[in-house]
Parts: structure tokens; C-alpha cells; sequence
């Protein structure tokens, strides 16, 4: 379901707002990236903001990269990552029922951030947070406080 | 960029790396059967094992203040929400009662009835009209059709795969169709919604003191699917594995090979069925519980006597070597 967000309430749209800062200071923390100048034969992956409405009321804003421009052989080789089968699942929670073991859960904080590359990629800077005059450079967070409506305008709840 | 991202063709590889490093640092090891598996021995024989879907981690093993301990080191390593219980895994919703484990999808199978205007739906008795045999569409479908479908077809996936067996024959009857459906597929992948609308309370229940162990049921139609762009007849099979009273594998499958008698499809059943109590075999091992045999039942005399019997007959000389794995 898209939505202007333009048509939110000022209260709504300040909510989003800081819900993208949240993600940003994630992606500050966890140290992904810095400003580069774009060498000449690289081409600057674009991105997107995409917002969730967590069940518990929870506003959360997720910058994701445009990862249908990367090319093979060049921006990625191999991409299959292992998880685990259904099957695997419920045969281990029959399995823990028949033993009385107990099951412990753990869920991972932005997972993703986490993993280190082994391409030299460039992205542009996030969308709305551009710093005039240095579009190419990766964002530098410290300066990006422009938040532009018109380039945040899609809102999925 | 120095970290990946969301979005990134290489972020979920480039996390299970460092995953897969980390718990290596922690003397775990990642199984044969299934890579999303891992497992750490210890020398008194007692193991903790996880399992991971992404972000989502799951612990377990019969020593408590062991796993206990083992995810404390994971946590100081990652930054993670502590879950305690699972109560939830891959949204599946997870309850303990009375020595019995509930596994069952509700709150996300009423979400996709409102979604698609069913909550209140006339319920169906079976997940498909009996006796319908889909075929496939020539015509061109619609962008917007051809997305609803998708939709659909998507969301009754995943509650197959996760706790509703009764559905993967419906289910996977109709997801042949999603590349081009027609408007009677859509019809009659809602009348699976119809059916979910009448049994949507329902939930895998593993039965901690059941002795039965591990069995199987296997069984196969023969020639009368046409869904295939060919239209050839082909036969269906079908099997599922049973653990502590309640599924824990199921699986329909239209047959790749055309089959010239009954036996024949049964056989090819059957032989599918015994590779996966292979895989179980091996899961087994690694996790400390090893398999003597595993009892399959079926329901053909013939295929029962030809597995028995290696005697190649007039018949069935023709199958493939393949499927006398079995």
C-alpha cells in the first residue's frame, strides 16, 4: 500500500522523518560507508527508502540499495546464501518435544550491516539527504540533514 | 562502501560469512544436510544446535544452561534482541502445552483472509473442487491478474511450507500457473482461501510422549494430471514424514516421467520418498539420534513386490535406473 507522504500529518511526517535519522545513525554505527569521489569506470548504485508499520506501532525506515543495477562478474559473483529448510524446523520441534529441550530465540539487530564486502562498490547518497554540490560522493552523515518531501514521497505502510 | 546493505544482490552471502565465521569461533560446525543448521559438540556428548534463518536464530539441546551459556557468547558478539522462549520463528507462531509443542500460522492466515476479502468467506470442504483437473491457459493474462495471482499464490506458499500439509497438493496444483493464470485459476486458487476460511484454526502438534519415531506415508496417482504445458498424462506423488504424531516433511510433486502403469508411478514414489529418509538418515547422525530403519507405508502390492524382488519384468524393465534407488 503506497501513500504521499505529503498528505500525512505534520506529527506523522516528523515520525518518518526521525524513523529515517534512526536508520541512518544504524548505518553510521555499524561504519558502511564513506564519502569517495566516483573513479571513472565505476557506476554509483542508487537506493530507495523503504518504511515498515512494525504490528507494535513501531515506525521503522530501511535504506535499501537498487541491487537490480549491480552487474554480475563485476559488482557481484555469487549471491547464494544458505538458511534453513521448513522441513529442518519442524522436524528439530518434534524432535525438542520428544527430548524436553527447551527452545531459546535470538533475533539479530540489522543482520545485513554487518556482513563485509568483497567488491568495490560505490552508492550514491541516500535519497532526501544529498549534500548540494557533492551528489556523487557517498553521503557524509555528519553534513546530510536535507530531507527533501518530493524525493520521500512513497510511503509503504 | 566498506559494509553491505539492504538491497545488495551480495548483502545475505556476505552476512552468512561472517556468520558462519563467527560460530566457527564458537565450535560450532554447519551440517551436510542442511548449511542452515549448526551444531556444536562437546566432549561429554551433550550439543547445542542452531538454527538460523537470516536474522532470525533458533537454540536448542539437551543440556539448558549449555545453550544458555552459548548464546550469551553469541549476543556478545552481535548486537541481538533476546527472544527467551521461541515463541515465534519465520512468523510461524510456536506454543508449549502440557508436554505437547502447537506450531500453527493463525494470526498470519487471518491477515491474508482480510487481505483478500475472505475473512468471512462461505468455508469450502476441500482445498480444491473434487475431480478438478486445471489445465493450463493459452490466452495471455493480464499484468494485473497475473500479479493478483502472485499475490495468492505467494502468501498460500507459505503457509504450505510452513504448517498446513494439507494444502501442498492445492498449492502446488495452481503455483504451475503463475507466470500465466486465467481467471478461472484465480477463482480457484480463492477456493483454497475458502477452504483455509473453514479450517483456519488448525496447528501441527508434535506430542512429546509419542514412541511411534519416524515414518512414512507414500502414495501416487496415475495419469490423470494434464496441467503440464504438453498436456501430457502425468502422474502426482505424494509423501510425507511423520515425527513425535504430527508432520515434519510433505511433499506433492507432478512426475517428470511419464509413467505406463500404476506400479510404475508408485515406484517412482516411492524411490523419491526413500531419498529423503536418506537425508533424514544423515540429519540423524549429526544430531545424535541415530535411525535404524525407517517404515514407509504405502499402498501397491506391485511396487512392494518389485522392491523386494529385483526381478525386471515385461512391465517394468523400462524404468529409469534412478528410480531404483529404492
Amino acid at each position: 500500500m503506497t501513500k504521499d507522504i505529503g498528505k500525512l500529518s505534520a506529527k506523522d511526517q516528523r515520525a518518518w522523518h526521525k524513523a529515517q535519522f534512526e536508520e541512518l545513525e544504524a548505518l553510521k554505527k555499524h561504519n558502511v560507508y564513506e564519502p569517495a569521489d566516483l573513479p571513472p569506470g565505476h557506476k554509483a548504485i542508487k537506493n530507495h527508502w523503504v518504511f515498515d508499520l512494525k504490528s507494535d506501532g513501531r515506525k521503522k525506515a530501511c535504506l535499501v540499495a537498487k541491487g537490480f543495477s549491480q552487474v554480475e562478474g563485476l559488482d557481484f559473483d555469487k549471491i547464494f546464501s544458505p538458511v534453513v529448510r521448513f522441513e529442518s524446523v519442524q522436524t528439530i520441534l518434534a524432535l525438542a518435544a520428544l527430548k524436553k529441550w527447551k527452545i531459546e530465540g535470538l533475533d539479530v539487530k540489522s543482520a545485513f550491516l554487518y556482513g563485509t564486502l568483497d567488491k568495490e562498490l560505490y552508492m550514491e547518497q541516500p535519497q532526501g539527504f544529498k549534500v548540494p554540490g557533492n551528489e556523487h560522493k557517498g553521503s557524509s552523515l555528519e553534513k546530510g540533514h536535507l530531507w527533501s518531501q518530493a524525493s520521500c514521497s512513497r510511503l509503504v505502510a | 562502501m566498506k559494509k553491505a546493505i539492504y538491497g545488495l544482490k551480495q548483502a545475505a552471502r556476505a552476512w552468512w560469512h561472517e556468520l558462519d565465521r563467527s560460530l566457527k569461533a564458537l565450535g560450532f560446525s554447519c551440517l551436510y544436510a542442511d548449511a542452515g543448521i549448526f551444531v556444536a559438540k562437546h566432549a561429554d556428548g551433550t550439543m547445542v544446535i542452531i538454527l538460523m534463518y537470516v536474522d532470525d536464530i533458533i537454540l536448542t539441546g539437551p543440556n539448558t544452561t549449555l545453550v544458555v551459556s552459548k548464546k550469551k557468547l553469541f549476543m556478545d558478539k552481535w548486537e541481538c534482541c533476546d527472544l527467551g522462549e521461541c515463541r515465534e520463528f519465520l512468523r510461524m507462531r510456536i506454543e508449549y502445552r502440557g508436554g505437547k509443542t502447537y506450531l500453527d500460522q493463525v494470526p498470519y492466515l487471518e491477515k491474508i483472509l482480510k487481505r483478500f476479502g475472505m475473512a468471512n468467506a462461505k468455508a469450502a470442504q476441500t482445498p480444491l473442487p473434487t475431480s478438478y483437473k486445471p489445465e493450463p491457459f493459452d490466452g495471455t493474462a493480464t499484468v494485473a491478474l497475473q500479479s493478483q495471482y502472485q499475490l495468492v499464490i505467494g502468501s498460500l506458499l507459505y503457509l504450505m511450507l510452513g504448517t498446513r500439509p494439507d494444502l501442498a497438493f492445492a498449492v502446488t496444483q495452481m503455483a504451475k500457473f503463475a507466470h500465466n493464470p486465467s481467471e478461472e485459476h484465480l477463482l480457484k486458487s480463492k477456493h483454497i482461501l475458502q477452504y483455509l476460511a473453514g479450517m483456519r484454526k488448525y496447528a501441527l502438534v508434535y506430542d512429546g510422549r509419542s514412541d511411534t519415531g519416524l515414518y512414512a506415508y507414500c502414495d501416487s496417482s496415475y495419469g490423470d494430471d494434464r496441467s503440464d504445458a504438453d498436456r501430457r498424462r502425468r502422474s502426482m506423488q505424494g509423501y510425507y514424514f511423520s515425527l513425535a504424531n504430527a508432520s515434519v516433511k510433505w511433499h506433492s510433486k507432478m512426475q517428470t516421467l511419464i509413467s505406463t502403469s500404476s506400479t510404475m508411478a508408485e515406484y517412482i514414489a516411492l524411490s523419491d520418498c526413500a531419498r529423503d529418509c536418506a537425508w533424514y538418515k544423515i540429519l540423524f547422525s549429526k544430531l545424535g539420534k541415530p535411525m535404524p530403519y525407517v517404515p514407509i507405508y504405502g499402498d501397491s502390492h506391485g511396487v512392494i513386490f518389485n522392491t523386494q524382488n529385483p526381478i525386471t519384468q515385461k512391465g517394468i524393465k523400462h524404468i529409469e535406473i534412478c528410480y531404483h534407488y529404492i
